[in-house]
C-alpha cells in the first residue's frame, strides 16, 4: 500500500518551487523530509494532503478502507482556539467519523494531554498546541500521517516522546509516515528514508542504511602521495574534498581504501574517522559547506 | 468525510450559540415593539410593517451567521482539514448548504409565530398560507443566496474581518444606498434592472415578505449559479 507522486512541478506566478519531484510513502515506513526554507517542503505536503490542487504531476492513493485515509500536521497545529482541546477532538473525531470516545482517550493519554484537554485550547502553549494538532491528525484511523515540524515548540523531553510514539505508530500499526524538520537528529532518527530538497529539487536520497555504519573519513598525507592517493579514492569511486594535505571522504568500509593506501605505499601521517549523521550527509550535499 | 457529518456538527454548532437566541430575541422585540404601537397608540401599521420590524435585526443576524458558517473554519485554518479531497470539498460545501437552509428556516418559522401571535392579539384575520409559507420560504432563500454569495468572495478573499465588512456592507449599506438614490431620474430600463437585482431587492424583500414572482424566479435561478459556481471553483482552490 503506496501513496505514489510522480513528476510533481509546482510554479507560482512563474517560478518553479517544486521541479520533478517524486516520492513513494509505504505503509509501516517513516519517510523524512528536509530542505532549507522555502525549499518546497510544505508545498509538497499540501500537495499530498489535497490542500493544493494546482499542480502538475500526479498522486495516487492506494484504496483504503479507512474513513480518513490520512492524517495531517502542516505549518501550524489547526483547531477552533474557542473550544477545549476535548471539544476539538470529538468535533473532529465525529467529523472523521472515528471509533468515539474510547479512540480519543487512547490518543489523549497516547500523546499525554490530560493535564490539559479540559482548558481552551487558545491558552496552550505551543508545544500542548503541536500535541493537540497531533492528536487531530491521528484520529480517523488514518493509513498514513503528513507531519510538517510536528516537535516544534516542544521540550526535549516532549520531543523524545513524539519520535518514540511515530516509531511505534509506523512499527506496530503499520501508518506510512512523511515528516519534516529542520531538526536533522530528529530525522535521522525516525527515518527509514530520507529525502533532501533545495529550491524544490530533489537533491538526495538516503536510505537509513546508507547512514548506519557511515563514518566522515579525513587522511592526511605527505604532499608527493596526495596524487596517487587521489587517484585510488577516485578509482574507488569516492567523491572528496581536498584541504592543504587532508583528504575528507565518506565511507562504510575503510579497511579495503587503506589496504590499498598501504600497498601503495602511502604513509598516513593523521587519520580521524567520524559517525556520519544526516548532519554531515546534509551540509556536503554539495561539495560541501 | 460525509455530507451528513458536517451538517450534523454545524446543526450543534447554530444551537449552542448564544448569538443566534440573543438575535432572535432582538427582532421579536422589535416587532413587539410595533405590535404594542399598533394596539397601544393607535400605529397605522399593517401585518407587513410588524414583518419588516422583525427584519430589521433578524436580515442582518442572518446574513452573519450565514458568512460565519465558513468564517470559522476559514479563521482557524482548520478548513485545510476538511478540504483534503475533492469530495470532502464539495460534501463540505453542501453541508454547510444544507446548515445555512436550517438557519432560514429558524429565522423564518420564528417570523411566522411573530405574525401569528401578532395577528390573534390585535384580533387581526391569521392568513396561514401567507403567515407560515411565506416567511420560511423567503427566509431559505435569503440565507441560502447570501450563505453562497459569501461563500464564492470567500474563496478569492481569506481575510475573515475583511469578510464580516463586506457582509455587513453588503446587507446594509447597500441596499439602504440604493433606496436614497432618487431612481426616478434613471431611464426605466436601469430602474428595472436595479430592483431585479437580488442584492438590492433581498433584504428589503425579505423584511417586509414581498418578492414577486419574476423576483423570485431570479433569485432562484441565481442561487442555482451561485451553487455551480461555487461547486466547481471549491475543487480548484489551493488552502
Amino acid at each position: 500500500m503506496t501513496i505514489k507522486m510522480r513528476n510533481i512541478y509546482k510554479k507560482y506566478d512563474q517560478n518553479y518551487v517544486l521541479k520533478d519531484l517524486n516520492l513513494d510513502l509505504n505503509q509501516g515506513e517513516i519517510v523524512g523530509l528536509v530542505g532549507k526554507n522555502g525549499a518546497g517542503k510544505t508545498t509538497l505536503m499540501k500537495i499530498l494532503c489535497g490542500n493544493i490542487v494546482d499542480f502538475e504531476g500526479g498522486v495516487s492513493y492506494p484504496v483504503s478502507s479507512s474513513n480518513r485515509p490520512l492524517g495531517f500536521l502542516i505549518e501550524n497545529p489547526k483547531f477552533y482556539p474557542n473550544k477545549t482541546g476535548l471539544a476539538n477532538l470529538q468535533f473532529f473525531a465525529q467529523l472523521f467519523a472515528s471509533k468515539g470516545a474510547g479512540q480519543i482517550e487512547k490518543i489523549i493519554k497516547a500523546l499525554d494531554m490530560e493535564a490539559y484537554i479540559a482548558q481552551k485550547s487558545r491558552k496552550y502553549s505551543l508545544g500542548m498546541k503541536q500535541r493537540l494538532g497531533l492528536a487531530i491528525a491521528l484520529l480517523g484511523e488514518p493509513d498514513y500521517l503528513v507531519l510538517d515540524e510536528p516537535t516544534n515548540g516542544m521540550d526535549p523531553d516532549g520531543i523524545e516522546e513524539i519520535l518514540e510514539y511515530l516509531k511505534y505508530l509506523a512499527q506496530e500499526k503499520q501508518l506510512g509516515i512523511f515528516i519534516s524538520s529542520h531538526q536533522l537528529d530528529h530525522i535521522q532518527k525516525v527515518s527509514d528514508f530520507i529525502l533532501v530538497i533545495d529550491a524544490g529539487e530533489t537533491v538526495k536520497s538516503i536510505d537509513k542504511d546508507e547512514l548506519v555504519g557511515a563514518k566522515q573519513v579525513t587522511i592526511v598525507v605527505d604532499n608527493k602521495d596526495i596524487g596517487p592517493t587521489k587517484l585510488i579514492l577516485a578509482r574507488a569511486g569516492i567523491d572528496f574534498d581536498l584541504k592543504n594535505n587532508a583528504l575528507t571522504f565518506q565511507a562504510k568500509e575503510l579497511s579495503p581504501i587503506l589496504t590499498k593506501l598501504s600497498n601503495a605505499k602511502i604513509v598516513l601521517q593523521d587519520i580521524q574517522i567520524k559517525e556520519q549523521t544526516l548532519k554531515e550527509f546534509y551540509f556536503n550535499r554539495k561539495g560541501g559547506k | 468525510m460525509q455530507v451528513s457529518n458536517v451538517f450534523r456538527l454545524e446543526v450543534k454548532n447554530i444551537l449552542k450559540n448564544q448569538w443566534l437566541y440573543f438575535s432572535l430575541i432582538i427582532s421579536v422585540l422589535l416587532a413587539s415593539a410595533l405590535v404594542y404601537a399598533i394596539k397601544f397608540m393607535q400605529g397605522p401599521f399593517t401585518i407587513k410593517a410588524i414583518s419588516g420590524f422583525y427584519g430589521i435585526g433578524s436580515t442582518i443576524a442572518l446574513a452573519i451567521f450565514c458568512t460565519k458558517l465558513y468564517l470559522d473554519d476559514l479563521g482557524s485554518g482548520t478548513i485545510t482539514l476538511f478540504f483534503s479531497s475533492q469530495k470532502n470539498r464539495k460534501n463540505y460545501l453542501v453541508g454547510k448548504l444544507l446548515a445555512a437552509l436550517l438557519l432560514g428556516f429558524l429565522f423564518g418559522g420564528v417570523c411566522s409565530l411573530v405574525l401569528l401571535s401578532s395577528s390573534a392579539y390585535l384580533g387581526w384575520e391569521i392568513k396561514l398560507l401567507e403567515f407560515i409559507i411565506e416567511p420560511i420560504l423567503i427566509y431559505i432563500l435569503f440565507s441560502i443566496f447570501y450563505m453562497l454569495l459569501f461563500f464564492l468572495i470567500g474563496i478569492f478573499e481569506r481575510n475573515t474581518n475583511n469578510l464580516i465588512i463586506i457582509t455587513i456592507i453588503t446587507v446594509l449599506a447597500i441596499p439602504s444606498v440604493v433606496e436614497r438614490i432618487k431612481l426616478e431620474k434613471a431611464s426605466v430600463i436601469v430602474r428595472e434592472i436595479i430592483n431585479h437585482v437580488p442584492i438590492f431587492f433581498m433584504v428589503q424583500g425579505t423584511k417586509y415578505l414581498q418578492l414577486s414572482s419574476d423576483k423570485l424566479i431570479i433569485l432562484s435561478s441565481l442561487i442555482v449559479v451561485l451553487f455551480m459556481t461555487c461547486y466547481y471553483l471549491i475543487g480548484k482552490a489551493n488552502y
